[in-house]
């Protein structure tokens, strides 16, 4: 059994609330791959959740902390909070008109929108969970 | 992502075995092992097992979706390696797990990477199965 974490410590972590939603879903696809493309790592949320003390440890040495949130529940902000750590940069996709829906097979149409806004985001200065 | 499965026949069951209250957590975590619990989550809900439950509600300790939660006949948690994120992460907010998995323990070897074939899908959907009957 594989007990180690490859979390490794980034520049720029990107936390996905990956839940079961197409917009939640879509987080997830966006995140692997701004990861892919080297634009920040994609970082388990559950571990955070599940309060892992390495991991924890981890996202706390990230300069960035840039959380995804599929829809305005802001799950995934609420537990890395619920960790002690600062979110730098946060995306609720609730505030751009996606409609949300359990349908899985409707998510890469929005993954492309939501890489561009994550990119443009971390062009900027961190703005914090209001920005 | 694979995006070559076999799509389920007749969308959701109606059988009064399967739904909403079996709820399906996955990791979803950073690694293919991870994004494997969460095809295998969404594969299985397609077909009718169960609810696939959002673990960062979870984790965020939305009050609401922890009452849903605790609403569930079953819990099936998936989690991708023995770090066991979303084991521990229901743990704490007190839900009894009834089936888990631990995909490593499958014969899927970690990596950072996000590839994954169609059988390895299946086959975490196979063993779900066998794990309920």
């Amino acid at each position: 059994m594989s007990k180690q974490c490859l979390c490794k410590p980034a520049r720029v972590l990107i936390v996905p609330c990956g839940g079961a939603s197409n917009c939640g879903q879509g987080t997830s696809e966006a995140a692997v791959q701004l990861t892919r493309e080297g634009v920040g790592e994609i970082f388990c949320l559950a571990g955070l959740a599940a309060h892992i003390p390495q991991m924890v440890e981890t996202a706390r040495q990230a300069e960035r902390v840039c959380v995804v949130d599929g829809c305005s529940l802001q799950c995934a902000r609420k537990t890395v909070e619920h960790a002690g750590i600062a979110v730098t940069d946060h995306l609720d996709l609730s505030r751009e008109d996606l409609p949300k829906s359990r349908d899985f097979d409707r998510v890469q149409q929005n993954v492309l929108f939501m890489v561009k806004l994550i990119k443009q985001m971390l062009k900027q200065a961190p703005k914090g969970v209001d920005g | 992502m694979a995006d070559c499965c076999n799509k389920p026949q007749g969308a959701k069951a109606d059988c009064a075995c399967s739904g909403d209250n079996v709820l399906i957590f996955a990791c979803s975590g950073g690694s293919n092992v991870g994004q494997l619990t969460n095809e295998a989550a969404k594969k299985l809900d397609q077909e009718g097992l169960g609810k696939f439950f959002c673990l960062a509600g979870i984790g965020g300790d939305i009050e609401t979706m922890k009452v849903n939660a605790a609403g569930a006949d079953r819990i099936i948690a998936l989690d991708g390696c023995g770090v066991a994120c979303a084991k521990m992460t229901l743990e704490r907010a007190g839900l009894p797990i009834s089936c888990y998995l631990v995909v490593t323990d499958e014969g899927v070897e970690k990596g950072h990477h996000f590839e994954m074939s169609c059988d390895e899908i299946d086959g975490i959907c196979g063993r779900v199965r066998e794990l309920l009957a």
